[in-house]
């Protein structure tokens, strides 16, 4: 390039370095990979621990395999970052543990959590794992949000929660399955019993 | 969380969408389809997967389930998470979370208790302590403290009465307790074995060590009913509750303590007792009625009343704008003569006495009863002759 042609650049701007930001990779359980800002990983207190704990150059992100998270699969680890990016930067308040505060729901997250309930309690426990106390308070409001006027039976479809008698129902359906014996040994002591024995054995 | 195949046949989903219209329980669906398809084909994790999917609208027919981590309901979720999240529903809309389920009643119980009754009983030996329909009790024994916990037995190191006076103080110390009623009752009755003295002290001086939810936050009471307690104490408990909510207040006691006058002033000067709107103060026969008239409602225990005295009540609630209601009780067969005498306004032969309220349609019934002997007096709608 002539001398001529050369992008005109101010010599003391020129002399300052550009710091270059650095994206890591992770890696869901469904081997699905991200890349993310380091200041959006500042949300994470896990997370940024753990690349803390590393102390990766801008060289071994790059080279070295992403870092994997087990526990959480693709569709909802796309959600954690897209969330960290979008808040990179804020303060993280802090989790006392108390009641909780008065939270708001800013207008990107609630388009974010505009998902199906599944998806949604996944990505309360993934901000859980990874400790996003924002990302988990705001989740967390938006399931309590949707008890607002419901009736209990509402609310364990909204919940998908089942009743007392369907929990013990399906419990004793999960026991009978695995062991087909069960009710047959049951029967058989119960029958002893009434016989005036005292032990099974 | 397990990963576990949802995966099912198009005809069985379109048999459970078809359940789903029914807005029935998902056990008595899955029980119901089970009928017609054998209990093998479907377990019933499957089924309520694809029914409250298909209730929610969160999936169609054609929904491809994956193989992701099992978590997809809130009980799934650790229990310091639902707490959270139960902390962050609206305390109107906790009562229909508390119906839920046994977990969601307890998370509710532990978080934001909430009772409309809480009825502590000292007696000889034993004080127990019932929650609206829980009841807990605390029997003392020889090697320390059994305790029956809503009809099961726990034996408990240490003195009955701390015992009881750390889970009650837990409960009254909660900041965000729900109570409508509290009524603690020590006296008991004349068929009952009487109070150990050195317990009863024990529990007066516990009583005492009560704070305030955070040490400042007032307690949310309405009606407070103190049986047989020192007056001091009483006078503690009452303080710890919120003035102006606090509308109704019954202190029934016969115990006096060196101080009592001190005491006695200092309460009936208290905001608790000012704003009440029913009081009642039985067991100490010489308080003047006039501390207890401005209530709309009020009850109080009288050995004797001079003519000077009823006439001074008259006047006084003659001039109350919401007097609704009283009761002045006296011993047997008091004699009401001089009483009588001294009111000297029109009565009938019912032993009933009337005063005009002024500028209104309204008058003050004065009625004598006898056995047991007692004065009520009532604001009722009448002209008179």
């Amino acid at each position: 390039m002539s001398v001529e042609n050369a992008p005109v650049v101010d010599v003391d701007e020129a002399a300052i370095p550009v710091e270059k930001k650095m994206y890591y990779r992770f890696e869901s359980n469904d081997k699905k990979e991200f890349r993310v800002s380091e200041l959006a990983i500042q949300q994470s207190e896990t997370l940024n621990r753990l690349v803390e704990a590393m102390g990766y150059t801008s060289e071994d992100v790059e080279n070295k395999p992403a870092i994997a998270i087990e526990n959480i699969d693709g569709k909802t680890l796309k959600l954690v970052f897209q969330w960290c990016e979008h808040h990179k930067g804020e303060a993280i308040p802090v989790d006392d543990g108390s009641v909780p505060k008065i939270v708001e729901i800013p207008e990107f997250d609630a388009k974010l959590m505009d998902i199906d309930n599944g998806l949604l309690f996944k990505l309360i426990w993934a901000a859980d794992y990874l400790n996003i106390v924002q990302l988990l308070n705001v989740s967390c409001k938006k399931v309590a949000n949707m008890a607002q006027g419901k009736t209990p039976a509402q609310l364990r479809r909204v919940y998908l929660l089942p009743s007392d008698e369907e929990d013990e129902a399906a419990k004793r359906a999960a026991q009978e399955a695995q062991d087909p014996r069960a009710r047959e040994v049951e029967e058989e002591f119960e029958e002893r019993k009434r016989q005036g024995g005292n032990s099974f054995f | 969380m397990s990963s576990v195949s949802r995966y099912i046949d198009i005809d069985l989903r379109v048999r459970i969408l078809q359940e789903s219209f029914k807005m029935k329980p998902a056990y008595e669906s899955y029980k119901n389809l089970c009928k017609d398809i054998g209990d093998t084909r479907l377990t019933f994790e499957n089924f309520e997967f694809w029914f409250y999917g298909f209730s929610n609208k969160q999936f169609y027919l054609d929904y491809e389930p994956s193989s992701e981590p099992d978590s997809h309901t809130l009980n799934d979720l650790p229990y310091d998470i639902v707490l959270k999240v139960v902390g962050y529903i609206d305390k109107s809309d906790r009562s229909n979370v508390r119906k839920v389920s046994t977990y969601f009643k307890s998370i509710i119980d532990e978080l934001c208790p909430c009772y409309e009754e809480i009825k502590v009983t000292l007696r000889h030996g034993f004080i127990s302590a019932k929650y609206d329909e829980l009841c807990n009790e605390y029997r003392k024994t020889d090697t320390g403290c059994t305790t029956v916990m809503n009809g099961k037995d726990i034996i408990v190191e240490g003195d009955y009465l701390t015992v009881f006076m750390d889970h009650f103080a837990a409960t009254i110390q909660n900041k965000d307790l729900e109570l409508k009623k509290l009524l603690i009752d020590a006296q008991p009755r004349s068929e009952e074995k009487p109070l150990d003295p050195i317990d009863f002290e024990r529990f007066t001086r516990l009583m005492r060590t009560l704070k305030k939810p955070n040490n400042h936050q007032p307690l949310n009471i309405q009606v407070l009913h103190l049986i047989g307690m020192k007056l001091d104490v009483s006078c503690h408990i009452m303080s710890l509750a919120k003035p102006g909510l606090l509308n109704t207040i019954a202190i029934w006691s016969s115990y006096k303590t060196d101080n009592y006058e001190f005491i006695y002033k200092k309460m009936m000067g208290m905001e608790q007792w000012r704003q009440a709107m029913a009081l009642s103060f039985l067991g100490h026969e010489d308080s003047p009625a006039g501390d207890l008239a401005h209530a709309q409602q009020f009850q109080l225990g009288r050995s004797k009343m001079t003519p000077a005295e009823i006439i001074q009540l008259r006047e006084r609630l003659l001039e109350h704008k919401t007097f609704h209601y009283c009761e002045i009780k006296f011993p047997p067969s008091y004699d009401y003569t001089e009483i009588k005498t001294a009111l000297r306004g029109r009565h009938n032969n019912n032993d009933k006495w009337y005063f005009k309220i002024p500028n209104s349609h309204q008058c003050l019934e004065f009625s004598f009863i006898n056995d047991p002997s007692s004065l009520r007096i009532r604001r009722i709608n009448f002209i008179l002759p």
